[in-house]
């Protein structure tokens, strides 16, 4: 009786302790370089009532048509920051995150202490993904989303009309969409796989469930044109991918580079699958085999595809640890029982307790203790002197003061990673460039490039869009160039930025 | 009765006899296809590093005077500074190669190199698979991901000792008959013709861990017999400092762009992604007991080539051979692919009668006729020479009909090809051997190229007289509007400066 009552707290307590980590891990100092200009938009989008189609933020593609699959989102993030500032807008993005996580603990079928510590192995990897972006809430869709299957192939439990309102709010909140199709056609292709291999168990997908899963898929497809950029909406992944110039000089659409230590934790994540599957008797799933294979190849092609990575790769890897403890557990059963009996096991493994109703309000006090230290977390890495202080340290705060206070003319030339600091911290002046990729074409954004490097024809590039003022990071290739002309005179100048203003 | 040869029986017997003397092995099929197609690639081979040029100017030295160098003869920043030459074996094998046919005998005996690893690739593949169909896709596949690091250089040595290394740990873990002589003699060679023999000992280490006492007894006395043959080198102990100092600097590791990882964006990588996705497919689908080794080297070996590209060849020559073995089984016992069973072993039944073993002699010995007669057989039909487009080639055949005295800055990966074309008239600032320019004079030339504050005090500490760079690079740039220097030479490729103080 006893043991059945610890064995329910244990049930609440380690998902309750973990669950508490995560929103303490995920909660940081919003420092993302693409949050402002999504404030901004959101902002626009709740003051007009409609959301922002057509570009108002840049002098360079001023009045063109934009995509914007974020909307909702947006506005979601404006009303945050309005309520609360950074303090809210954080603990949303700890939440989200958190949220994520649970989605995944929910689909493993291991001890809770397993379960938490491969949660810890997933945080590793997802972490850098966690910032105040659409994103985040893709992340927390595709987990959904990655339930709702689960429970549909593991469980045999049928849910799957929820995809048609997940996927209508989801394209209304994010591009990033486009994950869940991949999800649901490598659950697809698995299952097709599994019927090819003739595998057999209540797992495997009878193909009438396959059909079904078929239908779902496409009146998910058809419901993602509900959002106002229409069937428009379904173009924008291959429009955003289509950016070559994206992983030129956007770490995040690069391929991993595996000599920083904040990325390795992607790797070991995948070796530890794939050494698990390796290792472990049990036979690979045909939809495990497909989700992991396809979002590591995607995470090895772009680091932002870490997340995805780790939500699906966790629970597969879970499956065969345990498969593997299990057949290390009865090879070794005899070697075991000779080290410690199993009267004394039992004696040694039995819980402690001081008094009646004591584990419990240990417990408690652990998760107190623990939501304690997580909230003073939040409070001190979004108080506004910390804050200020990261915005100097990472966007040319004093170079902005220095603009708004002396109010030079002219269309402006900035760095790309400062374009969404500038759109709300600098309304006056509308951006040369920002983080909508989406909206700013390779060719243009190559031009960009070219231009900031100080290459052959940065002039005809500041020329051709009228530029008359320059913000640039200080020691780059423009930076020098314009030092060096004549018709540039630098006129502001610290660490970090450098302003130039066209003589007349 | 004797049977007359002209009697039906004789004359099929003849013309059996003739057919199987003409037909190709399998092996040899793979051997010939590999050398042809490396050859296609011959130009890309000579022109995707810089190296070469230093690697056959060291060579062409030792074959001149007998010496190993020992101190650097070549750059003027670290004149005289003790030199390794962890790789003047090869050095002297390539030289030796160029000296026989020019450019085109590096490229052939590169690609003798390439196709000899992967058919002996092949041939491991089969003594664990017993599948020949399986294991020449599986060579293939290999050799395909090796492809993206195929360059005339000294770590193609590597690749192959590799394999012989492995093949020789294998027989041991399997408790075959012991050839105490082989490991050492292998070490032995491999430390005196690269630097990589580092890996043999990583591979022997994952060996180790997967204890059994016998064979793990054996292993590590020879591994330690091997060690000791390490040292039988032109600097003795040296050479490990060397080879593990370099390996333990981050900023030179991080700075040497074989050693950086791969973008899989690019397709030459996606054959090294496709042997990860048939690893986990296999693994997972199979349900044999695996040997633990084996599961340690593929994880071990997957780390190192998405850590670093050039450990992708590694990898590949590594991980094929389990990968043969795991999916032979999975092949075996599927019954829907019993039939690709039966028709290999038709194909084996047949392949063991073959006696065709002259083909691959008949086509490097065609590949190189028909080179030597000056025919273009590389896909591209440029010839197998150093690109005007990737090295200064013009720029150097100027400054030859125009010398410039003094000391000269260049660019990094062009160093190799300036010792080929100008040494000894001329010695470089810099060239692709950062294990021995070391951190210092790297982050010096770092700063120069960059424009970094101080990068004029580099140039005049080292009495720099003239500059050879890429017009594209902000040092090319920055000459251009700085006073006291002076465009001499300018083309798509490389621009010439002079400093006229």
């Amino acid at each position: 009786m006893d043991e059945n009552k610890d064995s329910i707290q244990n049930r609440w307590f380690i998902p309750l302790v973990m669950l508490i980590l995560v929103f303490a891990m995920a909660a940081r100092t919003p420092l993302d370089s693409d949050l402002w200009w999504h404030l901004r938009a959101g902002e626009a989008t709740w003051q007009t009532g409609k959301p922002i189609l057509v570009d108002t933020f840049s002098h360079t593609r001023a009045g063109a048509p934009w995509i914007n699959h974020s909307w909702l989102s947006q506005v979601g993030m404006y009303l945050l920051f309005h309520a609360g500032s950074y303090l809210v807008l954080s603990a949303a993005v700890a939440t989200l995150a958190t949220l994520s996580m649970g989605l995944v603990y929910r689909q493993m079928e291991v001890s809770p202490i397993l379960r938490a510590f491969l949660i810890l192995l997933a945080i590793s990897v997802a972490a850098p993904v966690w910032s105040p972006r659409p994103q985040l809430v893709s992340l927390v869709m595709f987990g959904v989303l990655a339930d709702l299957l689960y429970s549909y192939k593991w469980r045999q439990r049928d849910y799957l009309w929820v995809c048609v309102p997940l996927f209508v709010l989801w394209s209304n909140l994010h591009g990033g969409y486009v994950l869940g199709f991949l999800l649901f056609g490598a659950l697809i292709g698995g299952e097709m796989l599994n019927h090819l291999l003739a595998h057999e168990g209540r797992e495997v997908v009878p193909w009438k469930g396959i059909a079904s899963l078929g239908a779902w898929l496409c009146v998910a497809w058809l419901a993602v044109a509900i959002n106002p950029n229409g069937i428009a909406m379904w173009t924008i992944p291959i429009k955003t991918v289509g950016v070559g110039v994206l992983r030129d000089f956007i770490s995040e659409w690069q391929s991993p580079d595996f000599h920083q230590l904040s990325q390795q934790p992607f790797l070991w994540l995948l070796l530890v699958t794939l050494g698990t599957a390796g290792l472990s008797r049990r036979r690979l799933d045909g939809s495990d085999l497909l989700t992991v294979g396809g979002f590591a190849f995607l995470a090895l092609l772009a680091r932002r595809n870490y997340g995805p990575f780790a939500m699906v790769a966790v629970p597969v890897l879970a499956r065969h640890l345990s498969a593997l403890g299990l057949e290390w557990r009865v090879r070794q059963r005899a070697r075991l029982e000779h080290l410690i009996l199993p009267e004394s096991w039992k004696r040694l493994n039995r819980p402690v307790t001081f008094w009646r109703g004591g584990t419990f309000a240990i417990n408690a006090l652990i998760i107190v203790l623990l939501a304690g230290a997580a909230i003073y977390k939040l409070y001190w890495v979004t108080s506004p002197q910390l804050v200020a202080k990261y915005n100097e340290k990472f966007y040319p705060a004093k170079a902005v003061q220095w603009i708004e206070a002396n109010q030079p003319s002219g269309r402006m030339f900035n760095n790309y990673n400062w374009g969404g600091y500038l759109s709300w911290n600098l309304r006056a002046y509308p951006v040369f460039v920002d983080g909508r990729t989406d909206l700013y074409d390779d060719q243009f954004l190559r031009e960009y490039q070219r231009a900031a490097g100080g290459e052959q024809g940065w002039e005809e590039t500041l020329n051709y869009y009228g530029v008359n003022l320059v913000l640039s990071d200080a020691g780059s290739g423009l930076d020098k160039e314009l030092g060096r002309s004549a018709e540039w005179v630098e006129t502001y100048g610290d660490e970090m930025a450098v302003v130039y203003i066209r003589k007349r | 009765m004797k049977n007359s040869i002209w009697d039906g029986n004789g004359l099929v017997k003849i013309i059996s006899r003739f057919t199987y003397l003409i037909l190709p092995k399998l092996d040899d099929i793979l051997f010939t296809a590999l050398f042809v197609a490396v050859i296609g690639l011959g130009p890309r081979l000579l022109n995707q590093d810089g190296d070469l040029g230093r690697h056959l100017t060291i060579g062409e030295y030792i074959l001149d005077r007998g010496i190993i160098p020992t101190r650097d003869l070549f750059s003027y920043t670290l004149a005289g500074a003790a030199l390794t030459p962890h790789e003047w074996l090869s050095q002297v094998i390539f030289a030796g190669a160029n000296r026989l046919g020019g450019l085109d005998g590096v490229v052939i005996f590169s690609a003798l190199l390439i196709a000899i690893t992967f058919t002996l690739v092949y041939r491991q593949c089969y003594q664990r698979s017993k599948i020949a169909l399986v294991s020449l896709a599986w060579a293939i596949v290999g050799a395909a991901a090796a492809s993206l690091h195929w360059i005339a250089r000294p770590h193609l040595f590597t690749l192959l000792m590799t394999l012989l290394w492995i093949g020789e740990l294998e027989r041991i873990r399997l408790g075959e008959r012991l050839r105490w002589w082989v490991m050492p003699i292998l070490m032995l060679l491999w430390a005196n013709l690269h630097g990589g023999f580092l890996v043999g000992f990583v591979i022997l280490g994952i060996y180790l861990i997967s204890f059994q006492f016998s064979a793990t007894s054996k292993m590590f006395t020879l591994g330690v017999i091997s060690a000791m043959a390490t040292l039988i080198n032109p600097v003795g102990w040296r050479l490990w400092e060397t080879s593990v100092g370099f390996l333990r600097n981050r900023y030179l590791v991080g700075h040497t762009a074989e050693y950086l990882p791969l973008d899989f964006h690019q397709a030459s990588a996606w054959p090294f992604l496709m042997m990860i996705a048939l690893s986990i497919l296999f693994l997972g689908l199979s349900r044999d007991r695996k040997v633990f080794t084996h599961i340690l080297l593929l994880a071990a070996w997957i780390v190192g080539g998405l850590y670093s590209a050039r450990n992708v060849p590694l990898y590949a020559v590594i991980s094929t051979p389990i990968l043969a073995e795991v999916s032979a089984g999975l092949i075996r016992r599927l019954p829907s692919l019993k039939v690709i069973v039966q028709l290999d072993e038709r194909l084996v039944e047949v392949d063991r009668r073959l006696l065709g073993h002259a083909w691959p002699a008949l086509a490097v010995l065609a590949v190189a006729l028909t080179l030597a007669s000056g025919i273009r057989l590389d896909f591209s039909r440029q010839g197998n020479h150093f690109s005007p487009q990737v090295f200064p080639v013009n720029a150097v055949d100027w400054m030859e009909a125009h010398p410039i005295p003094g000391a000269g800055f260049n660019y990094f990966p062009w160093g190799g090809y300036l010792l080929y074309r100008i040494w000894p008239e001329q010695r470089v600032f810099i060239d692709g051997q950062t294990d021995f320019y070391g951190e210092q004079l790297t982050r010096q030339y770092e700063k120069a190229i960059s424009l970094l504050p101080g990068w004029r005090e580099v140039l005049q500490g080292n009495h720099v007289r003239w500059v050879l760079m890429p017009p594209e690079s902000e040092l090319a740039r920055a000459l251009q509007t700085e006073p006291g220097w002076i465009t001499l030479y300018r083309d798509d490729t490389a621009m010439v400066f002079k400093n006229e103080p």
